[in-house]
């Protein structure tokens, strides 16, 4: 299940809805503040800074549970669970995932703008 | 159905802030965005939005410090102020609500909650509003009535002025602001060197309370100049109260008339707790309050009689309204009659009394709640020289007036009953202006050439009755008999004025129906005639002489020739 669902299509139409016409913004200012996140969470662990890894990860997990992209919002609240415990090996582990699954997110937002 | 308010909404996810700021505006709202919390709390300043949503990790400022100063900006205003966040630990929440949030909002953000919550908000701002609205109204309302009740207090101060309670034989506990609990204090002097004293307590409080003093306090001073005795004072206030103030309101009162010269005290009392009476020698008058408050009776059914004492020198009067008795301790006890009672058996030291009362009573109400004034008032009889009289301030305009004439007035035995004559007469003498200075002394001369016309002229009574405190009651006694019986007699006034180099002179010639007394026959020894006249006419005749430069007798001694010599003022 978890595997096949990147999007929860139903926020996905609800912001449709609220957005009008700045639906296509959004998905947007969404793929490329994502891509900052992930730029940050890569920084953060070459220099093994929890503390950024923490703070990159609740933000995307926020924007991207926001946006309906649940599978990544799992992923960065994982690692948001990690930096916290202090665990960046089992972190390392799981942020190049997060970026695999950004890809996947961003495919198929593409698809929805055009 | 929302009434729109302006939201300042600050995140630093662009996605985020795009999205709530939709959902904001999709529900009527203005929308102001910062990315950053100093950014939210600069805009904060300028905009002062309704309400705030913040995220809590943000750069520059992060979200709990901005929160801490807006609230700071706020003030008074209620600003609610939500935090987006998706935090879960107890820890953090707790330092939301430290730096001064209301309310979280978590992702991903749904619109019908956060419509919720803000529909919430607006009520509870509604409310701060009408409430920082009617505290605002209370305050004004309230500084609005302290100055209605200094207004009313200064002009309550010129009509019921303290009058002369600042005299040598008086005591007197009242606050300043006791006529807007109801009581009344008032003293005055009258034209013949004596006092009236009032002491009044209204029912209710506030100015409904103060504003039958004015009448009354006006009618107080007004009549006791005028020479008026105390009944037709009580009288005339009790009509003028009745038919001014509404039912249910009136004034339990007690009214005192002194005469230091006649050692006499008359004392009404309507309404009031007991007043004591105690003698030199330690006994103690209890006197009851025989009379309905003033402003209850039609004046047909208003009983104005007094109750007379004769009095020695050091004699105390005490008069109080029930502040004393009904004040109250920290177990809501009354202070009682029996308490008062105490201090008066136990008294040692005459001159401590008052003291001791007030002290004692303050001490017992030292942590109870104050609700009523305590207003008392004690008089002690005195030598008439050791009470004097402030010169009359009367307004003096230019010389002029009356100056030769004659008048004569005839009182028939219908008339004599029950009317007094000597505040009409003195009204008719003070049209002379030379003569107001001297309105005290006139009216002891027409007093006393009156009472011995009506009393051992008319009634034919014997002034030896006067010399010992059963007789004087005897003495009133037969002369309200007398005068009850009256059905013939007269006493005939009459005046003559002219005027002088230096002033002017005044003639009384007064002349009563009665038989007269032999005066002629000691014309030529002086001894005698005073003794004869001290015999017929009590001290009366005495004082006439040291008042007037000439007093002599005619007919069968049934006229009186009183001359009144005046010098105008340099």
């Amino acid at each position: 299940m978890e595997s096949t669902q990147h999007i929860d299509e139903a926020v996905l139409s609800e912001l449709e809805e609220i957005m009008e016409d700045e639906f296509g913004v959004l998905l947007e200012t969404y793929l490329t503040d994502a891509v900052v996140r992930l730029d940050s969470l890569d920084a953060a662990m070459d220099s093994s800074d929890v503390d950024l890894l923490r703070e990159s990860a609740h933000s995307l997990k926020g924007s991207s549970s926001n946006i309906g992209a649940v599978q990544l919002s799992g992923l960065c609240a994982s690692i948001e669970n990690l930096a916290r415990e202090n665990q960046l090996t089992e972190a390392a582990t799981v942020v190049p995932g997060a970026r695999v699954e950004y890809q996947k997110v961003r495919q198929l937002l593409e698809q929805r703008i055009n | 159905m929302m009434e729109p308010i302006t939201v300042l909404v600050a995140d630093d996810n662009d996605s985020d802030r795009l999205i709530l700021c939709s959902i904001l505006k999709k529900q009527g709202h203005e929308v102001i965005q910062a990315a950053n919390g100093q950014e939210a709390v600069d805009l904060f300043s300028e905009h002062r939005p309704n309400l705030v949503l913040l995220d809590a990790l943000m750069p520059e400022l992060d979200g709990f410090e901005a929160a801490r100063l807006i609230k700071a900006l706020a003030g008074e205003d209620l600003i609610p102020i939500m935090f987006l966040t998706s935090l879960k630990d107890a820890t953090s929440l707790a330092k939301c609500l430290d730096a001064g949030g209301d309310d979280f909002l978590s992702k991903p953000y749904n619109r019908v909650i956060l419509g919720a919550k803000i529909h919430a908000f607006q009520r509870m701002r509604q409310m701060h509003q009408t409430l920082q609205k009617q505290r605002d109204q209370i305050a004004r309302n309230n500084t609005y009535l302290l100055q209605e009740q200094r207004v009313a207090k200064a002009v309550f101060d010129n009509v019921a002025h303290s009058g002369c309670l600042d005299a040598p034989n008086i005591k007197h506990l009242l606050s300043p602001l006791a006529v807007f609990n109801g009581d009344v204090l008032l003293a005055a002097y009258k034209p013949s060197g004596g006092m009236h004293i009032l002491l009044g307590d209204f029912t209710g409080h506030g100015l409904p309370a103060a504003i039958g003093a004015m009448p009354l306090a006006e009618i107080f001073y007004g009549m006791t100049a005028k020479g008026f005795g105390m009944t037709d004072i009580l009288r005339e206030i009790n009509m003028r109260l009745k038919s001014i103030l509404p039912i249910g309101v009136f004034c339990c009162a007690g009214m005192v008339e002194i005469s230091y010269r006649k050692r006499t005290l008359s004392v009404w009392l309507g309404g009031l707790p007991d007043c004591y009476l105690i003698r030199k020698d330690g006994l103690i008058d209890v006197l009851k309050s025989n009379h309905l408050p003033i402003g209850v009776l039609k004046s047909k059914d208003f009983d104005a009689s007094t109750i007379d004492f004769q009095l020695e020198l050091g004699d105390r009067f005490y008069l109080w309204s029930d502040g004393i008795h009904e004040a109250r301790n920290e177990h809501n006890k009354m202070y009682g009659e029996e308490r008062l009672m105490d201090i008066f058996v136990t008294n040692q030291d005459r001159d401590l009394l008052f003291s001791s009362i007030k002290n004692d009573v303050a001490e017992y109400i030292r942590f109870g709640a104050r609700d009523d004034d305590i207003t008392m008032l004690e008089l002690t009889m005195v030598a008439s020289e050791s009470v004097q009289a402030d010169k009359f301030t009367l307004e003096m305009g230019a010389i002029t007036g009356p100056t030769d004439w004659s008048m004569t007035y005839s009182l028939g035995p219908g008339t004599l009953k029950d009317f007094n004559p000597l505040p009409l007469l003195l009204h008719l003498l003070m049209e002379v202006p030379g003569l107001r200075p001297h309105s005290g002394t006139l009216y002891t001369v027409l007093a006393e050439l009156y009472s011995n016309a009506l009393e051992h002229g008319v009634i034919g009574l014997c002034s030896d009755l006067k010399t010992n405190p059963s007789g004087f009651r005897e003495y009133y006694q037969l002369r309200k008999a007398g005068l009850d019986d009256l059905t013939e007699g007269y006493v005939k006034f009459r005046f003559e004025h002219t005027s002088t180099e230096e002033g002017g002179l005044l003639r009384f010639f007064v002349e009563d129906s009665g038989a007269g007394f032999e005066y002629k026959n000691e014309e030529h020894s002086e001894l005698n005639q005073e003794f004869h006249e001290e015999n017929l006419h009590g001290r009366g005749i005495q004082l006439l002489k040291t008042l007037c430069s000439d007093v002599r007798f005619h007919g069968v001694g049934n006229e009186v020739e009183a001359t009144f010599e005046w010098q105008r003022e340099a």
